[in-house]
């Protein structure tokens, strides 16, 4: 009798288990109801209200305990200016994607969020985001005046402002990155480096000095936009002189592309490439940092010999050897949206203006808490280290993403950087050419088929020919025929007409 | 008559009632089958309905019943492709020479475990065998690269120069691929299964060996007589399991080993890893569903076949 008692007792026991693992979430119909329009209101914080929660989720590298005093920080000060709190939802890299999609289908509570523009296309045709267009121009002109205009508004796909880019590098020359010990025990001259052509010599030189080392440990078209081509996102059909002309064409049979292909397949042939290379995984600071090697190609920005050195423990060269374009795609990489959750996307543009205006924001985000996680060792130049005793492995907090974050320049520096690196990035970006395609993000949906068709061709012999293990005689015609059986000319087709359509609506 | 027999005719009506008193005598037991079941049917049976997001243009916003039908559009992608023949192909063979292979190789290394006769040895020799199925794929495809690396491969720096022959160009050679492939894929896979077929020989009666040897039957006639009959029952329901997954593969077997080498590609690609590369870029749900349908449609209509040719054959060793 007892025994029979037990054991119903305990299958309750199990059934009440089950169940409460059962989470009863929010329902799932996210609303569609901030479509009403904007209200062209003050940008006045009202402070006698209560303050507005705003729910921010971002990539966040640092984990531990440090980031519940950051995120403490932030509210008060968020509290202190704008009269919100902000409640942080940090994701990392691996799962950023699938957390904002979670977030977004399920009607979660979600403001203002980290997105790449890649998703921008899938985003928007869920209405998953808010068009910051109207916002940024009655809400956002701390943005505006950071970022310069073009590029506040610069990501936008029909007219339809997705996000705002961080403050960085808005175009991207690439180089080649050489050793610099080796550099000067041979004599050789990075600034002397100016075209493929002349690192042939280098090559030779190094060489004959070192007959066992790794000469070149990177292929060499890799870099989506370089020789200042616009890739119109994923390189199927691109304009090869953005600033000029607004003809799309094949980037895989033009004259350059053929040249390169030849010149890395000459290196390849006189034993500067590892045979290797168009298998390999590792990154060509990887490869430099493990020892026996001695360059590799990178794409450049202002503090690139900064970022090599830590990267490689190595110093290195660097020798520029390509301009580069500012397009939509080197702007819209990773930026901030508002998400369609928002209660009020008013306040969440006013939170997002702070976010890049606010230096307290900005440093306690990137760096942490002063004192904890890092100390002023140059206050006048804005500089910062860790505090004595700490280092990166035991610091409680330490971000470290300032190209990710909103506004990397009004934040303290780290130790190493020149203290005028900011200007030199302004100056950097202000220089660089404008692709006339600014602003325009084309749509693939009616082409799908063939992106899929045309990336899995890609796939395929793009590598072997950029590390030059394949003859280009022979590889790039048959790589041109799969490209046009996969319908290349399609999608290349489909890209001139939707440019066309929205540079007649300019 | 006692209360707990109770004997009813067999007719329909009462079919139901039987049921019924049955469970009413059994409930504790039915109770506890409950969160089993319960988990069974929600975690497997309710997501196979999911199935129509293949035939249907994905929406987040609208969920997977209000988005938009969109007929077999999602599935042109698959065959209109130049390579959509390429790929099926390789898939099959590939999977009808594991099946055949690993089968094979299989009973042969069950038979030489259960032969050994020191109970440590054996033990020894089950938990080695085992080894290469519990490593990484991601390890593996570096201890082949190891072996056949164009810049410090075993084979390539030690071995074939020893023979007097050529360097290879291994990762640029489509031709060798495929056997290197099943190689690998045996090496690999080969202890786990084996277990079944250790399992099922240890399950024979030594009776049938003793009666053997005493007509007359030498080692190699006692295995094809006795052994490999009494193993047809694990060979039949191991080879139709495979065939139910005859049109999907190990995707890091095809895309790690061969180190996502390119010109590779006519050989190593299969269904996954074709539409893998496709869709990496895209991230359209509706067609990559479409490529999983297609992949357990067709397994599936090959069970059931191959199921009713085998219950044609011998009955008893129908799987259902």
């Amino acid at each position: 009798m007892i025994k029979k008692w037990l054991c119903c007792a305990l299958i309750v026991v199990f059934m009440v288990a089950l169940f409460a693992g059962c989470n009863n979430s929010g329902n799932g119909n996210s609303s569609k109801g901030n479509d009403a329009g904007i209200d062209a209101g003050s940008n006045e914080i009202n402070f006698d209200e209560d303050p507005f929660k705003i729910t921010f989720m971002t990539i966040i590298t640092s984990d531990g305990a440090g980031l519940d005093d950051v995120e403490k920080a932030i509210s008060e000060a968020a509290l202190r200016d704008i009269n919100m709190t902000i409640d942080i939802v940090p994701t990392s890299f691996g799962n950023h994607n699938q957390q904002v999609q979670l977030a977004l289908s399920s009607g979660e509570p979600l403001d203002v969020l980290m997105m790449f523009g890649n998703n921008a296309p899938t985003y928007i045709d869920s209405g998953y985001l808010i068009d910051m267009g109207p916002l940024l121009d009655q809400y956002g002109q701390g943005i505006i005046e950071q970022l310069g205009e073009d590029v506040a508004y610069a990501a936008s796909m029909n007219n339809f402002v997705f996000l705002t880019t961080g403050f960085k590098e808005y175009c991207y020359p690439y180089g080649l990155n050489m050793r610099a010990d080796i550099c000067d025990e041979l004599g050789i001259d990075p600034d002397a480096v100016k075209t493929l052509d002349d690192l042939d010599a280098v090559f030779a030189t190094v060489r004959g000095a070192y007959p066992n080392m790794d000469i070149l440990v990177s292929g060499l078209m890799r870099f989506t936009t370089t020789d200042n081509i616009d890739a119109l996102t994923d390189n199927f059909g691109v304009l090869m002189d953005p600033a000029n002309n607004t003809t799309v064409t094949n980037r895989y049979g033009s004259d350059s592309y053929y040249e390169q292909a030849q010149k890395i397949r000459q290196w390849y042939n006189d034993g500067y490439v590892k045979k290797d290379m168009a298998i390999t995984t590792e990154t060509g600071e990887a490869i430099v940092m493990a020892g026996n090697a001695f360059s590799f190609f990178s794409l450049f920005k202002p503090n690139t010999a900064v970022e090599k050195k830590s990267q490689t423990g190595y110093d290195m060269y660097q020798a520029w050897l390509g301009a580069s374009t500012m397009s939509t795609g080197t702007i819209s990489g990773i930026g901030y949206a508002i998400a369609n959750n928002t209660k009020d996307p008013v306040k969440a543009m006013q939170c997002l203006n702070w976010m890049y205006t606010s230096s307290e924001f900005m440093n306690l985000i990137d760096w942490g808490i002063e004192g904890r996680d890092y100390q002023y060792i140059d206050k006048e130049n804005n500089i910062i280290d860790y505090v004595d005793g700490q280092d990166y492995q035991t610091v409680a907090y330490h971000v470290d993403l300032g190209w990710a974050l909103p506004n990397q320049s009004i934040a303290a520096l780290w130790v190493g950087n020149e203290p005028d690196v900011w200007e030199q990035y302004r100056a950097f970006n202000d220089a660089a050419t404008r692709s006339l395609a600014m602003g325009f993000t084309y749509d693939p949906t009616p082409v799908i088929n063939q992106v899929a068709n045309v990336a899995a061709v890609v796939e395929e012999y793009e590598k072997p020919i950029y590390c030059g293990t394949v003859d280009p005689e022979t590889a790039i015609p048959a790589f041109l025929e799969a490209l046009e059986n996969a319908g290349i000319n399609d999608i290349i087709a489909e890209k001139q007409r939707q440019l066309d359509e929205f540079l007649a609506s300019q | 008559m006692t209360k707990s027999e109770i004997t009813v005719p067999a007719t329909s009506g009462n079919r139901l009632l039987r049921q019924w008193r049955r469970v009413k005598k059994w409930w504790p037991v039915y109770l506890m089958m409950l969160p089993g079941a319960a988990y069974l049917i929600i975690n497997n049976y309710i997501p196979m309905t999911g199935i129509v997001v293949a035939f249907k243009k994905y929406n987040v916003q609208d969920g997977i019943w209000g988005s938009r039908w969109v007929g077999l559009q999602n599935f042109e992608y698959l065959f209109t492709s130049k390579d959509a023949w390429i790929m099926t192909r390789n898939t099959l063979l590939y999977n009808l020479a594991f099946l055949v292979i690993n089968n094979v190789l299989g009973i042969l290394t069950a038979i030489l475990i259960t032969e050994v006769n020191r109970k440590r040895f054996r033990h020894f020799f089950q938990s080695m065998v085992l080894v290469p199925f519990v490593l990484s794929i991601v390890i593996i495809s570096y201890i082949v690269f190891a072996f056949l690396s164009a810049d410090g491969g075993i084979l390539n720096h030690t071995i074939l120069p020893a023979l007097g022959l050529d360097e290879v160009d291994w990762y640029n050679s489509p031709r060798y691929w495929p056997f290197i492939l099943v190689i690998v894929n045996a090496w690999k896979g080969v202890g786990y299964g084996s277990m079944i077929y250790i399992a099922g020989i240890t399950g024979i009666d030594k009776g049938l060996y003793e009666a053997a040897e005493l007509d007359g039957a030498g080692k190699i006639r006692q295995i094809l007589n006795v052994t490999l009959p009494s193993l047809v029952p694990s060979i039949i329901t191991l080879c139709m399991l495979s065939i139910g997954r005859i049109f999907y593969s190990d995707f890091g077997l095809f895309y790690q080993v061969p180190m996502n080498s390119g010109t590779l590609y006519s050989v190593t690609n299969v269904i996954d890893t074709q539409v893998y590369r496709m869709l990496i870029t895209v991230g359209n749900i509706g067609m990559s569903s479409a490529s999983g349908f297609y992949q357990s449609i067709v397994g599936f209509i090959l069970v059931f076949m191959s199921n009713m040719l085998v219950r044609k054959i011998s009955a008893d060793n129908a799987l259902f």
